[in-house]
């Protein structure tokens, strides 16, 4: 095939992911824009000649206290990537440079712990949580972040730390460092598009959790936004324009965020002080 | 400054044994070499007494006191490496100041001894680059510098010059031995390469398979060497090495029968440098060979000679047009010839 036929079926390849892609946000769009009760037929052309701005401060008013819902969330969210940052990099720097007993079976251990779908462990950690009189407080949200770490960003912390070689390590050590000091001021801040990367994950995997607040927050002044974006669906009369304007609203900070990351989670950095 | 005694050091993975167990000690402000093969346990014995290993078995005392327990950081000991391990993220000024950071020194002394530091080796214009910015010689230097700011008791040193070409090698060389004559610090020093093993080293120990297989001055490792491997290993070209069965205190090579072997009778190999051997005229004590091939070393030539029952090396100057296929004679004996026990390979003495 010709170069530009390869061009031309590259193209044609991601414009239609890009359609899949878009398209249910482009959906979400128009039906957020049209006039109450299309339920969810209205044309896309006709909220483009006709769109119902005011849709949006109905969603907001219809939320409840948007303030102390993104509070919340914001919260949750940010101790979220906090904790996660820090025990993932912590347990990925000791199973990749500190040697102790049992360490390759510890780590097999938490890779493990992957293969186990958290449905099949949300009654025993409601159990948990309820034995510890956690239940309706923010700590079974942040808690697990901080005290476990996803086993997956916890492989990829382990490896990034294994392909810088052992001699960063080593030097650290020999310059006075124990491995908390190695971890903190010479892994940790190479390890910046890694951070990034689990960073972001993380805070939108928080953001958008729909499942753990449901589980554990019962007091409306601990909810978070996606559980006020639930309760729309929940109440007797659906306004379906409402719900995506809330949705459009509760997902712009994502994209913001994502856009803004964007450069530095692609750039990386290059590691050019150690030759192979 | 330290005095270092390494007693019974081994090393060994599973069942593999990296280190047999070695004993050395290092005297306050000498400078060793270990000098081997890659593979040879030279690294291994080098990270076990900087504390970065763990050895087998063994002790490894500083200054009398016994540091098996003691983490790097409480031994005191400066590392340079093979491939730098600046930290990438830290300017050269923030690499310098890093060792003593840690110790929390003072900003104002930091301050200080960064600048001294970068003088003596030279750095000054280079302090607000990153590593990355850097060439190979001036990374190494850096990470010198990096090892002499906190006057470390101890100088480790793991093949700091194998990863720079030649000219910038030979420079750092002769600034890691003013270095160490000016300062004094004790220094182990690992590497591959025989010259600078004889350059640097106030005394060379030879390693292979995890064993040390020779200790002493660069002068005694060269002129008495222990066993084959330390003849061969050290000097280039190779020494050459001849099986020859002795009767009555002689032996035959290239047709003539020779005195002087150590032994009434037996097998033993003689050993001889290529560049004792000198070609002469043709006389009744010259043995007639004839050039396979020769390989042009810049003033001196490798000229590869056979003889009616062995080969040679010899090196001579390169004055003489010699092409391959011609006869020469080369002088025997030469003035020092070195005998070696057939199977194990161990010095034996010349007969007085």
């Amino acid at each position: 095939m010709s170069a530009r036929g390869v061009r031309l079926w590259r193209r044609a390849a991601m414009a239609l992911c890009a359609y899949a892609f878009l398209a249910p946000m482009f959906y979400m769009l128009s039906v957020s824009l049209q006039a109450e009760g299309h339920g969810l037929g209205g044309s896309w052309l006709a909220a483009a000649r006709d769109p119902h701005w005011e849709n949006y401060p109905t969603a907001l008013a219809r939320m409840g206290d948007w303030r102390l819902l993104l509070a919340n969330t914001l919260l949750v969210s940010v101790l979220c990537v906090a904790g996660q940052l820090l025990t993932c990099s912590l347990a990925g720097y000791a199973f990749a440079r500190v040697e102790f007993r049992g360490r390759d079976l510890a780590f097999a251990l938490v890779l493990a712990t992957m293969m186990v779908p958290e449905q099949a462990t949300a009654i025993p950690r409601f159990l948990l949580f309820r034995t510890l009189g956690l239940v309706d407080t923010f700590g079974p949200l942040i808690l697990p972040a901080v005290l476990g770490g996803s086993p997956f960003f916890v492989f990829l912390f382990r490896q990034y730390f294994l392909a810088l070689g052992p001699e960063l390590g080593e030097a650290a050590r020999v310059d006075g460092c124990g491995h908390l000091r190695a971890w903190w001021s010479i892994f940790l801040p190479l390890a910046r598009p890694m951070l990034v990367t689990v960073g972001l994950f993380t805070f939108l995997a928080t953001w958008n959790d729909l499942w753990t607040p449901l589980i554990y927050l019962t007091s409306p002044e601990k909810s978070t936004l996606t559980l006020a974006l639930a309760s729309f669906n929940r109440s007797y009369n659906t306004a379906v324009e409402h719900m995506l304007a809330a949705s459009a609203i509760v997902l712009a900070p994502c994209l913001l965020l994502y856009f803004t990351l964007q450069r530095l989670f692609l750039r990386g950095i290059v590691v050019a002080a150690s030759k192979r | 400054m330290a005095r270092v005694e390494l007693k019974g050091i081994a090393k060994s993975y599973g069942s593999s044994a990296a280190l047999a167990p070695t004993s050395l000690a290092i005297e306050d402000g000498e400078f060793v070499v270990l000098l081997g093969p890659s593979g040879c346990g030279k690294s291994t014995l080098l990270r076990i007494v900087a504390g970065l290993l763990e050895p087998s078995s063994g002790e490894v005392w500083l200054d009398g006191e016994l540091v098996n327990e003691r983490a790097p950081r409480e031994r005191d000991v400066a590392l340079v490496f093979q491939n730098y391990a600046l930290y990438p993220h830290k300017t050269v000024a923030g690499n310098l100041a890093f060792p003593l950071e840690v110790r929390g020194l003072a900003r104002a002394s930091i301050e200080q001894r960064v600048r001294e530091t970068a003088a003596l080796l030279g750095l000054e214009s280079l302090l607000a680059r990153k590593p990355g910015e850097l060439s190979g010689g001036q990374m190494q230097r850096v990470a010198l510098g990096r090892a002499l700011v906190r006057e470390p008791r101890l100088f480790l040193f793991d093949e700091p010059l194998s990863n720079l070409d030649a000219a910038t090698r030979a420079e750092l060389r002769r600034e890691i031995a003013s270095l160490h004559a000016r300062h004094r610090i004790t220094t182990l020093y690992v590497t591959h390469d025989q010259v600078e093993a004889l350059t640097l080293g106030s005394r060379v120990a030879l390693m292979r398979q995890g064993k040390v297989e020779q200790v002493g001055t660069p002068l005694e490792v060269f002129r008495r060497p222990a066993n084959t491997f330390v003849a061969t290993f050290l000097g280039s070209p190779p020494m050459n090495l001849i099986p020859l069965s002795i009767a009555r205190g002689g032996y035959t090579l290239g047709g003539l029968s020779h005195r002087g072997a150590p032994v009434d009778q037996g097998a033993l190999v003689l050993g001889v440098r290529p560049h004792q051997l000198e070609l002469r005229p043709a006389s009744a004590d010259t043995l007639s060979a004839r050039v396979e091939s020769l390989e042009r070393l810049g003033g001196r030539s490798a000229l590869r000679l056979s003889l009616s029952d062995a080969s040679l090396v010899a090196e001579v100057g390169d004055e003489l047009e010699l092409t391959p296929g011609a006869t020469v004679n080369v002088a025997w004996p030469p003035r020092e010839l070195h005998w070696f026990d057939a199977t194990s390979g161990a010095r034996v003495e010349p007969a007085p």
